[in-house]
């Protein structure tokens, strides 16, 4: 349902603004686009029908896995979208496990340990990196580690060898190494603070001096009875993360020169390819959609207060 | 055998390289001794004895063996060794969409198109040998040589020019456009093709080698391509220097020289290009040595590279774009010829220069054309006509019916209707690193603001969009920044013309000027379109409808340890379609 | 008073906060023997709670406390932090105020309770599991089985309460602090508790806190009244109830709706800035000229019942 609203307003949109979007296209690449030439290619994407024809061809298209045509890839738009989405996902997975695992622990600990010396080195650590400009912090990484210290390659995501070779997972996994390593910091610090503040809201809760006057030690609280109540409000941060990362990740590609979704997009913007932009916005929604709906579906298994169907019987 | 290197530019050269060789030989091509890059038979036999004499005396004095080897392949002009380039863009990776616009992916080295266009406007040779138009230059003849081959061995005939053009305009590809006035391709025989246009065509080879081309593709592999836009050659069979290897999707694809190549086989081997899509890494592949070539540098980052070791910048004149102020010619106050002219001396171009990069701009003194691109095409009687001058700017605008007020502390200008005079400039340039349009504007308001005492507004628009596009019709100053090669011929001045299509970037419109740009599309003598040329650029120097401001350099970097030939092609002209195929390795290092 | 079980003296606790320290217990002694249960009397905000939470050293971290907690002996708050941990739960165990925000929402009741039987009496996995259950039946919850597998959101308020005071009693802790339990319990529910509680206390010392005369009549063998951090009357259930020595104590008893509820006029004294010499003189009707300049300490009234009151001077 919302996702069909949303293919509705993308197609609304697209066809909203001024000027159509061949002429548009075209005229990037001629200074003034030849009439005969935009007619060619109005015919070639059926764009001379008429206006509710093409929404409706559109709407069962992207139902049935026709998302379009990109116009400067010349292939469909759902084979460059998920060629590329895979790439995207093979640094922002690793990436994002990585963080919440990391925010999740550091932030648990900063939290429970409130004004204590490691909480506030923490704490100041993590507003300091979170004020670094992304950009330039992605410029850093790649500076020092894969120049001046030469641990890792500049960009892409093989080395020259795999054009005599093919793609081998260990070169691959080089070239990931640093991409995912600020795509992480760029993430772990957003994890660590809403770790840190539902932790400790949950700290002052009275389960936990309940779990004091039973005279368990303060890490098994932690370990016990906080932490997995403080983790209750993740499940939807951390499931918009994955959502939001995908676009987030546009820096850290175009730096890294990793061709996913991220450089897509870039690309797509710069030379105005709109069905393909459609396309990667859908794919977008549909993300954050699965990941909304993932995240009710792991609620139930994490707090025993909301369970499923429950709508249903009340 | 195509030769275009002209003396001064070749003792430049040897001066250079002749320094460059009294220090260890990784510094020029191995072998060489007379710093011209090339190692004749003779260098080779010197080469060889100073290696024996070494080798037998077991001193360090003569060549070593893989250098030895290297200038071997140099003499035998047997390939060698890999160069890679960086790219900025995944859609210079053989991207499909080029087949489908192009018919076969541009800029690579794997197509070829009939003639080539070099920096200094030669049309040379690329698959043509030869080739001579009608005496009313609607006919037009290209021989292609005998024994040329595609890389899968087919050989290549006059039918398969004949087939590309056939496939261009039968499945509409948005090259077919270019090729509008071509009313057949014939074969005469194998080896001769002709070209029949609908009218004179005096620039016909500019046509096929512009930007950079229309490339011909082999018959027996697109006949069978149903759907351009759907499919495509994946071996990318060409005719060009060199043959497509294989490629890694987004990431980068390889060449290697074509062992039976028509013209002359380039130096190197093998050629890849890999995407790095921000210039930092670039910058920071070539000074690690991952990458030996990049192009389009920003002017401060060249400027950084300078000196760095192992690493050659080259400085491209004009090679960036040239900009303007230019008028809609039909908007008060820019419809007044006398405005236009008057505030002709108020565009003080050394500070503007001054302001974007002095050392990567030159103030532009013609009414149009850039000398360092145009040469001898430039009218000299029209150069340094608009000296900046408020003084004379001032008288002027008053000759003009405007008048000039102090209120307040600040000067105002009225027009003829008694109205303060007000300019709103669309700038669309935003986006870019150097943001350009906007510091001409600074300076402008410097000048027309508080001393001419034009109100000047600056509306911030999207570059390239269509509001953007409309706004510039619609006020009287805007910005016009072109590659520089649109400023290159007087054929370009028909960007003035008033085209059947409609209104020019200018709303410019002038009975004489658009008559004599038709006659100049009707003239094959050189001499008499040189006439009409300077003609039309005493006409913009007198209408005004733009004013030229400054033309930017560009910049390349390449690894002159390694490979040599990058300075000279570039400068020479080479055009960046043919440094691949001449640049030769000076270090054994390139065998990667 | 050989065999007293706790004895706290002179014990001051003090929130600091940017507005000034909140003295929230100010000198309290109390003594209890074992055995008995002691009702400590008093409004919200009296400083019953902190009392309580003192003597498990449950208070924040930043918490200023002067004073002893003598517990057989050993003074509480010298104690090493692990010393202190075989205390709690094993020793002295405590029923915690808000019954509904005080069992962990996201585990098992059963394994709530399992996990205090597994940490003091060292029994494992199903053992624990059955311990827990037994505990479970004796404080009535029917088919504790099922219920100890449920989470603390299935239990209603009176059956929260049943498992609070089950997992209190996991390690038959000789010491019981019980605070408010039957806060917001419907008066059925509320008879239950306290029938529960009677049963609970036999042999057993317990510190009931509560608000509630009733219940402290019916459990208490003493009852300790405070007012503003400190204790005003302490003396046996019947003295205390029958003749009320301080006249707060007396308010406290006609605000009772059984004895015409009239309310004590005006209203609790700041913690931060107590009111001098007598910290009931604002509000109290029989107060006196030195009320007002002296602090009044507590004398004897009658057979182990004092006052704090200029009264008795």
């Amino acid at each position: 349902m919302a996702f069909g609203i949303s293919v509705t307003i993308m197609f609304v949109i697209l066809h909203l603004m001024p000027g159509d979007y061949i002429t548009l296209y075209l005229e990037g690449i001629y200074v003034i686009a030849p009439p005969e030439v935009v007619l060619a290619y109005n015919q070639a994407y059926g764009l001379d029908r008429p206006l509710i024809d093409q929404y409706f061809s559109y709407f069962l298209g992207v139902l049935q896995g026709d998302w379009g045509y990109s116009l400067s890839y010349s292939r469909p738009v759902l084979d460059v979208i998920s060629e590329k989405l895979v790439w995207t996902l093979v640094i922002l997975l690793p990436a994002t496990i990585l963080s919440i695992i990391a925010g999740i622990a550091i932030g648990a600990y900063s939290g429970w340990r409130r004004g204590s010396k490691a909480d506030v080195t923490l704490l100041n650590g993590m507003i300091f990196l979170r004020a670094i400009p992304s950009y330039w912090l992605a410029l850093m990484i790649l500076l020092v580690f894969a120049f001046y210290l030469d641990l890792f390659p500049l960009g892409g995501y093989v080395s020259l060898s795999a054009l005599d070779t093919g793609i081998d997972l260990l070169d691959v996994m080089n070239h990931a190494a640093l991409p995912i390593f600020t795509l992480f910091f760029f993430s772990v610090t957003g994890t660590y603070y809403l770790m840190r503040n539902s932790m400790l809201m949950t700290a002052g809760e009275d389960y936990i001096v309940t779990a004091r006057a039973k005279g368990l030690d303060d890490m098994t609280i932690l370990r016990q009875h906080a932490l997995k109540n403080a983790m209750l409000p993740m499940v939807t941060r951390v499931a918009l993360q994955c959502a939001g990362m995908l676009t987030g990740s546009i820096f850290v590609e175009t730096i890294f020169s990793w061709p996913g979704i991220g450089m897509l997009t870039f690309e797509a913007l710069q030379v105005r390819d709109l069905p393909l932009l459609q396309g990667i916005l859908l794919m977008d929604t549909l993300i954050v959609i699965v990941a909304n709906i993932g995240a009710d579906m792991i609620y139930p298994f994490v707090d025993p207060r909301v369970e499923v169907g429950s709508d249903a019987r009340a | 055998m195509i030769d275009r290197r002209k003396p001064g530019i070749i003792l430049l050269c040897c001066a250079v390289f002749f320094l460059a060789c009294c220090v260890p030989a990784s510094a020029g091509v191995p072998g060489d001794a007379d710093g011209d890059t090339l190692v004749s038979e003779g260098e080779l036999s010197t080469a060889i004895q100073g290696y024996l004499n070494a080798t037998y005396a077991g001193g360090s004095g003569g060549l070593d063996r893989a250098a030895l080897s290297l200038a071997a392949h140099n003499t035998l002009n047997i390939p060698y060794g890999q160069v890679v380039a960086a790219v900025s863009s995944t859609k210079d990776l053989l991207q499909p969409a080029y087949i489908d616009a192009k018919g076969v992916p541009e800029g690579s080295l794997i197509y070829e198109g009939l003639v080539t266009r070099t920096r200094d406007k030669d049309h040379i040779g690329w698959l043509a040998t030869s080739w001579e138009p009608s005496a009313d230059g609607m006919t037009w003849t290209f021989h292609i040589p005998e024994g040329a081959t595609w890389h899968d061995g087919e050989p290549v005939t006059a039918s398969d020019v004949v087939f590309s053009y056939d496939y261009l305009k039968e499945k509409g590809l948005k090259n077919s456009g270019v090729l509008k006035h071509v009313t057949s391709v014939e074969p005469l025989d194998d080896t001769t093709v002709v070209y029949y246009c609908d009218c004179c065509m005096p620039l016909f080879p500019d046509i096929l080698s512009t930007g950079p081309g229309v490339a011909i593709f082999p018959e027996h592999i697109w006949s069978i391509i149903e759907n351009p836009a759907k499919q495509s050659d994946p071996e990318y069979i060409g005719s060009g220097p060199f043959k497509y290897v294989s490629s890694v999707s987004g990431d980068s694809y390889k060449m290697e020289a074509y062992g039976n190549y028509h013209g002359t086989l380039p130096y190197v081997d093998k050629v890849v290009r890999k995407l790095y899509s921000s210039q930092d890494a670039q910058i920071l592949a070539l000074k690690k040595g991952e990458v030996d070539y990049v192009y389009d540098l920003a002017p401060a980052t060249a400027r950084s590279l300078r000196g760095e070791k192992g690493i050659g910048v080259t400085q491209i004149p004009a090679g960036g774009k040239a900009y303007e102020v230019a008028f809609t010619c039909d908007v008060y106050p820019a419809n007044i010829t006398e405005f236009r002219q008057a505030l002709s001396h108020a565009v003080n171009r050394n500070a503007m220069c001054m302001v974007i990069d002095s050392s990567a701009t030159e103030p532009t003194d013609t009414v149009f054309l850039v000398p360092s691109l145009a040469g001898d095409q430039v009218n000299e009687d029209t150069n340094g006509l608009y000296d900046c001058d408020l003084e004379k700017a001032k008288t002027m605008l008053a000759g003009a019916g405007f008048t000039l007020k102090t209120e307040g502390g600040k000067n105002v200008l009225y027009g003829p209707d008694n109205m303060p005079v007000t300019i709103t400039i669309p700038l669309g340039d935003k986006a870019s690193i150097n943001q350009v349009d906007e510091k001409i504007v600074q300076v402008l308001k410097e000048d027309w603001d508080a001393k001419l005492g034009i109100r000047i507004t600056v509306e911030n628009l999207q570059a390239d969009s269509s509001a953007y596009k409309k706004r510039i019709g619609e006020t009287a100053v805007h910005f016009d920044g072109m590659p520089g090669f649109f400023h290159d011929d007087i054929s370009r001045l028909d960007n003035f013309q008033k085209s059947p299509r409609g209104h020019n970037y200018y709303h410019f419109d002038n009975a004489t000027f658009n008559d004599l740009i038709d006659d100049l599309g009707n003239t094959m003598d050189a001499a008499q379109r040189q006439a009409i040329g300077d003609e039309l650029q005493m006409i913009l120097s007198e209408q005004v409808p733009c004013i030229p401001v400054c033309s930017m350099d560009s910049f390349d970097a390449y690894r002159s340890d390694r490979f040599a030939g990058f300075d000279a092609l570039i400068l020479e002209g080479g055009g960046d379609i043919n440094i691949f195929s001449h640049i030769k390795p000076a270090s054994t290092e390139v065998n990667r | 008073m050989g065999d007293a079980l706790l004895c706290v003296r002179g014990l001051k606790v003090g929130f600091p906060t940017v507005d000034g320290v909140v003295k929230a217990s100010n000198a309290v002694d109390l003594t209890i023997q074992a055995g008995e249960t002691l009702a400590l009397l008093g409004e919200t905000g009296s400083g019953k709670t902190v009392l309580g939470m003192a003597i498990l050293r449950l208070l924040q971290p930043n918490t200023r406390i002067e004073g002893e907690i003598l517990y057989r002996g050993r003074d509480l708050l010298s104690l090493p932090q692990e010393e202190m941990q075989k205390i709690r739960g094993r020793e002295i165990a405590v029923v915690l105020q808000n019954s509904g925000t005080s069992l962990n929402p996201v585990l098992r009741v059963g394994d709530q309770i399992a996990e205090a039987i597994t940490l003091h009496r060292g029994l494992k996995g199903a053992e624990a599991e059955a311990a827990a259950v037994e505990l479970l039946e004796r404080v009535r919850i029917a088919d504790p089985a099922r219920m100890a597998r449920e989470y603390p959101h299935r239990f209603s308020g009176g059956m929260r309460e049943r498992a609070l005071i089950a997992l209190a009693l996991a390690c038959s802790p000789s010491f019981l602090i019980a605070d408010e339990p039957t806060r917001g319990l419907d008066a059925v529910t509320k008879h239950e508790i306290l029938a529960l509680f009677s049963e609970i206390n036999r042999g057993r010392s317990v510190l009931f806190i509560t608000h509630d005369i009733e219940a402290a009549a019916t459990l208490a063998t003493r009852v300790a009244v405070m007012y503003a951090g400190e204790i005003v009357e302490i003396g046996p259930v019947d003295a205390v109830l029958s003749s009320p020595a301080h006249p707060y104590t007396r308010g406290l008893l006609e605000s009772l709706p059984a004895r015409g509820m009239r309310p004590i006029p005006g209203s609790a004294p700041s913690l931060i800035a107590p009111p001098s010499g007598c910290r009931f003189f604002p509000r109290c009707p029989c107060s006196v000229g030195r009320c007002e300049t002296e602090h009044p300490g507590l004398v004897p009234v009658g057979p182990g019942h004092c006052a704090r009151c200029m009264l008795y001077d």
